[in-house]
């Protein structure tokens, strides 16, 4: 692609990463309450999913959670660093029968604020190991906000074919615009 | 499958006091992430990055950060005229060390809702810092145009690079 003109200083070309795919994406019209990818290819070595969402959940806040294959069992463990901007904290639980990808904005924050977060999955498809998710993101509304640093175990050694998140309030749904984008990368 | 994570432009600093001023954004992508290796020439150790949208130097801006320089702490900020990615080292720092800072913007092209973005920035100087931040742009605006660098949205080293890449998504 050619250099995008008003760079002020000299432009240069960089490598396009082949290594990166989209596998699904869901966009939320306001109505939907469950995300699920499903029938994930076993053809990458890592998932990455882009979550940018907001709970209809009258509170000013909400948590994302995600669950794979289904397993609602005391099956997981976590850890959070997270920051509130007036102090930092660190916490574990465990068991879990959820992960939490994190803190979202919910209806009775900031108008049109949405959380963001971005979580690997690690060797989704190994059938040795435990799996192990890393998150980071959080949501700001000007005057309030989290920033959250997650790690978490699946104590599963099943490869990993489907991915459910929900928001931890039940059965609340995602704001019209919130987005998931699931990604493959692909090992050498 | 298609491409879907590509860079859109590389620019690294000429001389020393320029910034970054990436215009005509295209609205292809679902995400932004732009990667800046940098150090800047404000005569201090260290001196914050930041940026702005579509040159938009209104109060519009907000962020929330977690950070550590050997001990964890969080702020937050409301009513700033820039996004924050926290502290690059500057002329007064060791020579030759310059700092990364990784942001990502999400949902840059929609204009239905303000637009978040997720920052992490390492500083290695004589005091080390990490990072990560939120930042809000209140604004449902499309992001056509992202300007940044230290003191002044410009101040940075000759060879400071950046680099704007796009995230497709299905």
């Amino acid at each position: 692609m050619a250099p995008i003109l008003g760079i002020w200083a000299s432009a240069q070309s960089a490598a396009a990463i082949t290594s990166y795919e989209s596998i699904a994406t869901f966009t939320s019209s306001g109505s939907t309450n469950l995300i699920q990818f499903t029938s994930i290819p076993s053809t990458y070595t890592h998932l990455q999913l882009r979550i940018f969402a907001r709970s209809a959940q009258a509170a000013s806040t909400d948590t994302i959670y995600f669950r794979f294959n289904g397993d609602s069992t005391n099956n997981y463990s976590r850890h959070l660093l997270s920051g509130d901007g007036a102090s930092a904290t660190g916490t574990g639980y465990y068991p879990e029968n959820v992960i939490f990808a994190g803190t979202i904005a919910a209806a009775s924050s900031t108008a049109s604020a949405f959380g963001a977060y971005v979580v690997d999955i690690l060797d989704y498809t190994n059938t040795n190991k435990n799996k192990v998710t890393r998150s980071l993101g959080g949501y700001d509304a000007n005057g309030s906000g989290v920033i959250d640093f997650r790690s978490a175990n699946w104590g599963s050694t099943t490869a990993i074919t489907s991915i459910t998140l929900a928001n931890y309030t039940a059965g609340a749904n995602f704001a019209n615009g919130s987005h998931f984008a699931l990604y493959g990368i692909k090992g050498a | 499958m298609p491409l879907t994570y590509e860079p859109i432009a590389t620019a690294t600093i000429a001389s020393d006091g320029q910034g970054w001023d990436f215009t005509s954004i295209p609205s292809t992508y679902t995400d932004l992430r732009l990667v800046v290796y940098g150090r800047g020439t404000y005569a201090s150790t260290t001196f914050g990055g930041s940026g702005r949208f579509n040159n938009d130097s209104g109060t519009n801006y907000s962020y929330t950060r977690l950070f550590s320089d050997g001990s964890a702490q969080s702020q937050r900020n409301a009513n700033t005229d820039t996004f924050n990615v926290g502290e690059l080292p500057s002329a007064n720092a060791t020579a030759n060390v310059f700092g990364q800072a990784v942001i990502d913007i999400f949902n840059y092209a929609n204009t239905t809702t303000y637009k978040t973005l997720l920052v992490r920035t390492s500083t290695m100087t004589s005091t080390s810092y990490t990072f990560t931040y939120v930042n809000l742009w209140r604004s449902t605006a499309a992001i056509n145009r992202i300007t940044f660098g230290t003191a002044g949205l410009n101040s940075m080293k000759a060879g400071s690079m950046a680099t704007l890449y796009g995230i497709k998504a299905a």
